[in-house]
């Protein structure tokens, strides 16, 4: 399956690839960069607005579609992240009218509201950047109990329903340490970035 | 105060929406708390920043594809780059022609070297296809019938006799051979899934290894793992508890075996260590660190109203959660040795856990006509009730002057909400026993907190503290068997902990570890725990 999958990045890709950027890197390959560095940050703008996971991969997977087909009118140095920002939110917009599933009860003006203030946090991109750039090293701060949980859910993408066969505890004690492992980093990555404004 | 403190509830919502389970009428409670209150919205936001950020797979990149005709965009992880002396010698080529056109989509002519690599891999398809439809025993065949007959259940695929990996039953005995050589005796109406050729599933009945190579075959099961290591092992889950018959070098993988909580006292930090779970203790000034009887320590307490170590509350707000939570059992054991020269008849807790409704403890107490241990839990539908054994050595049992001989003694207490049953191990020799109705859930966890060698209520430190040595206390949210119990104390007796392993692991590597394999005695029928998977007993050798 790898193998077919490679094959076909190989074969459409050369389809794709006959415009050129500014920089003189193939156009997809200028998409494929920004879309790398930013993706995370994009899944989580979702995330949060639809709720659901799998509502939120299938609306990720439509504002990378549009992103890229209207990556044209795209200009290289503005801010892609607000650029994306506001494709997700027509495709969150949309998903919401047509499917119900994704409503999950946010009303509109929330939505909007809530809209607003993430484009303020991330108003100051640089300082955004450099917040989560602490996460690597607070992630190194995890004590060792909470590093293995972190490794199997994390790194190896086992349910806590797997880890918790696997180690013999109950589903209930993995998900409470998937949870303190998330605040902890929390509270550490804020706590580095004040010290590092201060 | 952290931010989570400060919005526990948007912590507990945002949690759930990481977990995909988060439901409608949270999602309003959660815009309830987030509407007008711009710093819950930053938290919150921040939250699903974590786990998605978590999420993304941080070692590989990603790869776009764009599908033109079905409009679809792909993002597919990179590959690991494998070692250059891991690729084999046939696959290196395959692998820089994926590689390479990556940096050179624009040139679109054919170069002679692709096109001597497209004619090799045609070459190779062709030679795969051909060897595929002349071989009847293909390598895509896991194994082949010999005797009897199977049936398909869903995937899989007979072709004459030969078996694709999939799910098969049996209505009548039958025999399969592996492809790899071990031979597979399949019981009437088992129904097995073979995942390869040296790994299956049995789903239900039987299945005996009658092995014929020095390899391993694994078998998983409903209850855990066994490995064959090159000899015979026969699997019966036709009984409520599973058999298994042991060959020469049979490896167990139990489903369940770690404890929530070990603290073996081995450490020199200024806590104590938790080997198994986050529930590290903090250790008051009447509580002494001393040469361990297992490890280099252990824990002597003074009797004084300092003598104690706080574990905390396991992370519990409320009732029945926590990690000392436990409803269908629960197991508590340490090594003790008492100071039989506090006469004051005042109890002297081991382990106890207060909370509301859910308390939990093994105590000890000694007077100058009588001691006894006492277990006690919150059993659902009778309260709180303590099981009390009175060192009187009475029918043989367990007595005062066994327990002044200067020695470390084991106690394990245990609870099975399945059976009922409540008891009290000494030395691995089940003492007492209480019957409850069988299914009688426990209650415990909660917001109090935990402690050993005193009561966590501060009004009583002063009455309830131990006098002597405790070491190698663990916590399980199910009861162990009474055959682990003194494989435990056999581990013990050889200098190892409770689960065979080194006692003093460095610092950097005190924790359990994840799958532990128990090597069981060779040519010996074990009826295993249908919860963990654990040996109950043996049942014939």
């Amino acid at each position: 399956m790898v193998e077919n999958n490679k094959a076909s990045l190989t074969s459409n890709a050369k389809t794709v690839t006959t415009k050129q950027g500014k920089t003189g890197l193939p156009r997809i390959r200028q998409f494929e960069h920004l879309l790398e560095v930013d993706k995370s940050r994009l899944y989580a703008y979702i995330h949060a607005f639809v709720g659901d996971p799998s509502a939120a991969d299938d609306i990720f997977q439509e504002t990378c579609l549009t992103l890229w087909q209207e990556f044209d009118k795209f200009e290289l140095g503005t801010n892609f992240s607000k650029w994306a920002n506001v494709i997700a939110y027509y495709r969150i917009e949309h998903s919401r009218r047509i499917n119900k599933r994704y409503q999950l009860g946010l009303s509109e003006d929330f939505i909007k509201e809530f809209s607003h203030n993430i484009s303020v946090f991330e108003s100051n991109h640089h300082r955004q950047e450099q917040k989560w750039q602490h996460l690597e090293h607070c992630r190194s701060l995890l004590s060792a109990p909470l590093k293995e949980v972190y490794q199997s859910f994390y790194l190896e993408s086992l349910t806590a329903k797997q880890i918790a066969t696997n180690t013999g505890r109950s589903v209930h004690a993995i998900r409470k340490v998937v949870h303190k492992i998330r605040t902890q980093l929390l509270a550490c990555v804020n706590k580095k970035q004040q010290e590092a404004s201060s | 105060m952290t931010e989570q403190e400060q919005f526990p509830e948007v912590s507990a919502i945002a949690d759930a929406v990481c977990s995909g389970d988060a439901t409608p009428e949270q999602m309003k409670k959660l815009e309830q708390l987030l509407q007008g209150n711009v710093e819950a919205q930053q938290f919150y936001y921040d939250y699903i920043n974590i786990h998605a950020r978590l999420s993304a797979t941080p070692k590989f990149g990603t790869s776009v594809v764009y599908r033109r005709i079905t409009e679809e965009l792909v993002l597919t992880p990179d590959e690991p780059p494998l070692p250059k002396e891991q690729i084999p010698e046939e696959q290196s080529n395959q692998v820089l022609e994926h590689q390479q056109p990556k940096e050179n989509y624009s040139k679109s002519k054919f170069t002679t070297k692709n096109m001597l690599l497209s004619l090799l891999v045609l070459i190779t398809i062709i030679a795969t296809l051909f060897w595929f439809f002349t071989q009847r025993t293909s390598p895509l065949f896991v194994a082949n019938i010999i005797d009897g007959k199977v049936t398909l259940v869903g995937q899989g695929h007979i072709q004459d006799n030969a078996l694709l990996a999939g799910v098969y039953r049996t209505e009548q005995p039958a025999t399969i051979k592996l492809v790899d050589g071990d031979i597979l005796h399949l019981g009437p109406n088992s129904l097995i899934k073979l995942f390869n050729n040296r790994e299956i599933r049995l789903r239900a009945g039987k299945v005996s290894l009658e092995a014929s190579t020095n390899k391993s075959t694994l078998i998983h099961t409903p209850v855990g793992m066994l490995h064959s290591n090159g000899s015979d092992l026969t699997v019966d889950l036709r009984y409520s508890a599973p058999r298994v018959t042991s060959g020469k070098n049979t490896l167990l993988i139990p489903a369940r075996w770690r404890p929530n909580h070990f603290w073996s006292f081995n450490t020199n930090s200024d806590r104590v260590v938790d080997s198994a779970g986050n529930a590290d203790g903090v250790m008051a000034s009447g509580a002494i660190r001393v040469q361990g009887f297992i490890g280099q320590g252990a824990i002597k307490f003074d009797s004084s109203d300092n003598a104690r170590i706080d574990l905390g509350n396991g992370g519990s707000t409320a009732r029945g959660t926590g990690s000392f939570a436990a409803t269908d059992g629960v197991t508590i054991e340490a090594l003790i040795r008492p100071d039989l020269s506090d006469i004051s008849g005042k109890i002297q807790q081991i382990f106890r856990k207060d909370s509301l409704g859910g308390r939990m403890q093994l105590s000890f107490q000694h007077q100058a006509d009588h001691s006894s241990f006492s277990f006690g839990l919150f059993i659902l539908g009778h309260g709180y009730e303590e099981l009390t054994l009175h060192l009187d050595g009475r029918d043989g049992g367990f007595s005062l002057a066994d327990l002044t001989d200067g020695k470390y003694h084991h106690i394990a207490v245990t609870y099975k909400a399945d059976t009922g049953e409540k008891a009290i191990y000494i030395n691995g020799k089940k003492q007492i026993f209480y019957q409850y109705p069988p299914g009688s859930k426990m209650l415990s966890g909660g917001s109090g907190s935990a402690m050993i060698g005193n009561t966590p209520r501060e009004r009583f430190w002063y009455a309830e503290a131990f006098s002597g040595v405790i070491d190698e206390v663990a916590f399980y949210d199910f009861a162990l068997t009474a055959y682990m119990i003194n494989l435990h104390l056999n581990n013990i007796k050889q200098g190892f902990n409770y689960y065979g392993l080194p006692a003093n692991s460095s610092p950097d590597n005190i924790t359990l570890p994840e799958r532990p394999r128990l090597t069981l005695a060779p040519n010996t029928s074990y009826k295993l725990s249908p919860e963990t998977g654990l040996p109950q007993k043996i049942i014939a050798n």
